[in-house]
């Protein structure tokens, strides 16, 4: 309080004093002045607080952690950053020390969940695999092999759509042959499973969450974006091309639907033909032939058109196409080697191949082959193809005979069964594939496992006692079948054709499919009767529709025919009976 | 169709699966085997004329070395907090778990249920014990995963409830 009234007749002289000497200076100095003036300042300033920077850091510290509060969030957003924009360096630094802790983790601590999604997705694909497997055992190899050989290296059977933070299901799609079996389950658990994984190394970085979870014949991939989950059960080797497919089809879904994402609450409103884009990623077999079958009917009709214009070009086309075979042709001659597709694009001529590792490399092949003339490229799709079981699958291919192998004490043997030209044994000596491989060559007569037999039977029966236990169940006085009953109906055909499928294969005779309706007491007799009898015609023309031979179908209207003590609801129903006779 | 995610949580051996396993399959049994991690189950249940699947995550109990693992309680809609009737100490279990719970999720409707009350024989709460919890008392079910008393009512509670709130972050 004292010193207040002193200061005061002060101050006035001393800004106008300071204000003199200002214009002064800037007289003297010009307009540089004030920006020479305040550099000088910054870097004295820069300099000396460079000079107690660490000290003052220092003491603050020791006074409080207002510091380390100031700064935690900058930090933060910098890793984020630099996190961002160098994932894969960090993936590649933290994926030696997490790979084999999340193994361990998941083996010791989810084996049990890990298994019933098995089972789950197994029930729900075996089905669709009915047929293949069982030509698969004809010619003695196991389902992988056999898709590989008939040059389908995956099938994505089935996509889920999963809403990250719940790990509810948004909606599923499986290819035609596949039978859903609780998709709700199944992408529950995968939440489960990575919730699990990522808690255990509380990381939340993409990178290091669970990405493919494999269990024998199949793999499940899993893309995770930022509010959605899509994985795909694919079935074979998984192809480059799919994982693409997978992260294309998450981002769609991810830019197309944001904003049902963000508010997604249980119910699948909001994704209005979300199937269109899930469907891309359901490459399969048909799909596969078709492109393979496309190529030559378009070079057919091109150079049919071409030749009735007189037009030299096209003669070009047909040399250039009868050019590319001789090419994969030779690939394919080449042992250990297996030509999967080809593209030619201007001159350029991609060939994906799986090779053995006995085998040629693909830079010796790509220098003996004659490319005809193209810029020759491999993609080359399963590289380590060490299996010993593998290879016998690449060479039975090879020499049409059956080749399966037995552990021996000192290594493999190669076993042959079925018919081999003299010059083919001698060429199997000294196949390099057979030679760096196997220890020796062992020929047998053709054996049929009886054990796998009996499981096929095993699935016929099953599958002939899940279709007579079908009841599709009607509302009152409709003949259609309602969406709650549509599974059920879809699931009888499948396994309907399945059982039609196996049963040549296991001398079994289908001798009819009777399909009988019936009525609730309700209503007088004849109404029933009738209303009985077009609930019956009606499943009857949607197997027809759905491709049952139709001269197998019987259909009969039972009209009300139950028990009094059976509730009305079940009466109104149809029955499925399907008679059949062993040949043997 | 709606489908809610439900959380099951609780003290070791409350009874968390066999409350799970009454009300899904219809069964009980008196073997003890603790969850590790987590077990998925999933039921339909009707809440006036709607359908909910509840997709219910029964998470592993907590005690000395088993902490909350709050992953596993992303995106849920409703939590089912279990307590033993004959064990005390469960209550305290539980009033951690909503301490917890309310931190980070503090819209999630709670469900308590106070289990095997079949045993009222070595019965151990008093009224006055779980008031400390602050649940509505329209939200507390005494039931037995033995006899099946009152399990339906518990669950269908905590899916009416589901369907009033929203998804927490
Ligand atoms: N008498 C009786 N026993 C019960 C009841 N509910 C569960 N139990 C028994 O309590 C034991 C534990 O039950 P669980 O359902 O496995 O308990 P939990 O909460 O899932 O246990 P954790 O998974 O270890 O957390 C078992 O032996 C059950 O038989 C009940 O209502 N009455
Ligand atoms: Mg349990």
């Amino acid at each position: 309080m004292a010193t207040e009234p002193k200061l005061e007749p002060v101050q006035p002289a001393k800004e106008s004093g300071q204000d003199d000497y200002g214009k002064l200076r800037s007289l003297i100095l010009g307009d540089d002045y004030e920006s020479v003036i305040t550099e000088r300042i910054k870097s004295n300033e820069t300099d000396r607080v460079a000079e107690v920077l660490p000290d003052a850091v220092a003491k603050r510290n020791a006074k409080d952690d207002s510091l380390s509060q100031q700064f935690s969030p900058l930090i933060q957003s910098s890793i984020d950053h630099a996190v961002n924009n160098n994932r894969r360096q960090f993936a590649q630094m933290i994926y030696p020390v997490i790979g084999p802790a999340v193994r361990k983790a998941v083996a010791s601590a989810l084996t049990e969940m890990i298994a019933k999604l098995n089972y789950l997705l197994k029930q729900s694909l075996t089905l669709s695999a009915v047929k293949g497997r069982f030509k698969a055992w004809r010619l003695g190899m196991s389902y992988g092999e056999y898709l590989i050989l008939q040059n389908l290296h995956y099938q994505v059977e089935q996509v889920f759509l999963i809403h990250q933070e719940t790990g509810l299901l948004i909606t599923s799609l499986s290819s035609d042959q596949v039978i859903k079996k609780d998709p709700d389950m199944v992408s529950a658990m995968l939440t489960a499973i990575s919730d699990f994984i990522s808690d255990s190394f509380e990381s939340t970085s993409a990178d290091s969450k669970l990405n493919a979870i494999k269990f024998g014949d199949f793999t499940l991939l899993i893309e995770r974006g930022p509010s959605a989950v899509v994985a795909i059960a694919v079935r074979g080797v998984v192809h480059q091309d799919v994982e693409n497919q997978l992260q294309e089809v998450s981002e769609q879904v991810h830019e197309k639907y944001s904003d049902a994402l963000e508010t997604f609450n249980g119910e699948a409103k909001g994704f209005a033909d979300v199937e269109d884009i899930l469907e891309s990623v359901l490459i399969h077999e048909e799909a596969i032939n078709e492109e393979d079958t496309s190529v030559p009917w378009f070079s057919i009709i091109a150079l049919g058109l071409l030749l009735v214009w007189g037009v030299v070009t096209g003669v070009n086309n047909a040399i250039m196409e009868s050019k590319v075979s001789q090419v994969i042709a030779a690939i394919g001659e080449t042992p250990g080697y297996q030509v999967l597709e080809h593209q030619l694009e201007d001159n350029q001529l991609t060939v994906a191949v799986i090779h053995a590792p006995g085998a040629k490399s693909i830079q010796q092949l790509q220098q003996q082959i004659d490319s005809q003339g193209f810029q020759l490229t491999f993609k080359n799709v399963l590289s380590e193809l060490s299996s010993p079981t593998m290879l016998a699958s690449i060479l039975s291919q090879q020499y049409s005979a059956k080749f399966s192998v037995e552990t021996a004490e000192a290594g493999f043997v190669l076993v042959a069964r079925g018919t081999l030209t003299d010059a083919q044994v001698e060429s199997l000596k000294s196949d390099s594939l057979v030679t760096s491989h196997f220890q020796s060559v062992r020929y047998e007569p053709i054996i049929l496992s009886s054990s796998i037999e009996s499981q096929y039977y095993a699935q016929f029966y099953s599958l002939l006692k899940t279709i007579n236990n079908t009841a599709i169940h009607f509302d009152v006085g409709s003949v259609m079948v309602s969406p709650e009953e549509s599974r059920a109906l879809t699931s009888t055909i499948q396994n309907i054709k399945a059982l039609s499928e196996l049963a040549p294969q296991l001398k079994q005779k289908i001798h009819q499919i009777a399909i009988m309706g019936y009525a609730d007491p309700l209503g007088d007799t004849t109404a029933n009767l009738s209303l009985s009898k077009s609930r019956a015609e009606h499943i009857a023309d949607m197997f027809k529709a759905n491709g049952i031979t139709e001269s197998l179908i019987i259909t009969w209207g039972m009209g009300a025919k139950d028990k009094s003590t059976v509730p009305d609801n079940l009466q109104r129903r149809v029955d499925i009976r399907i008679i059949t006779e062993s040949l043997e | 169709m709606i489908s809610k995610k439900v959380t099951m949580v609780g003290a070791f051996a409350v009874g968390k699966t066999s409350l799970v396993r009454r009300f899904v399959e219809s069964i009980f049994s008196e073997k003890y085997h603790t969850t590790i991690g987590v077990k998925i189950d999933k039921k339909q249940v009707q809440v006036d004329q709607e359908m909910v699947q509840l997709m219910i995550w029964d998470i592993e109990g907590v005690d000395v070395f088993t902490e909350l693992n709050t992953t596993y309680l992303r995106g849920a809609s409703g939590m089912l907090l279990v307590i033993d009737g004959t064990r005390e100490n469960t209550v305290d279990a539980a009033q951690k778990i909503l301490d917890t719970v309310t931190n980070s999720m503090p819209e999630t409707p709670v469900v308590l249920v106070v289990n095997k009350c079949d045993l009222k024989s070595q019965w151990a709460l008093t009224n006055g014990q779980l008031s400390r919890l602050n649940i509505a008392e329209e939200n507390i079910f005494y039931t037995s995963a033995k006899t099946g008393e009152c399990v339906e009512e518990a669950f269908s509670r905590l899916a009416e409830l589901t369907l009033g709130s929203a998804i927490m972050e």
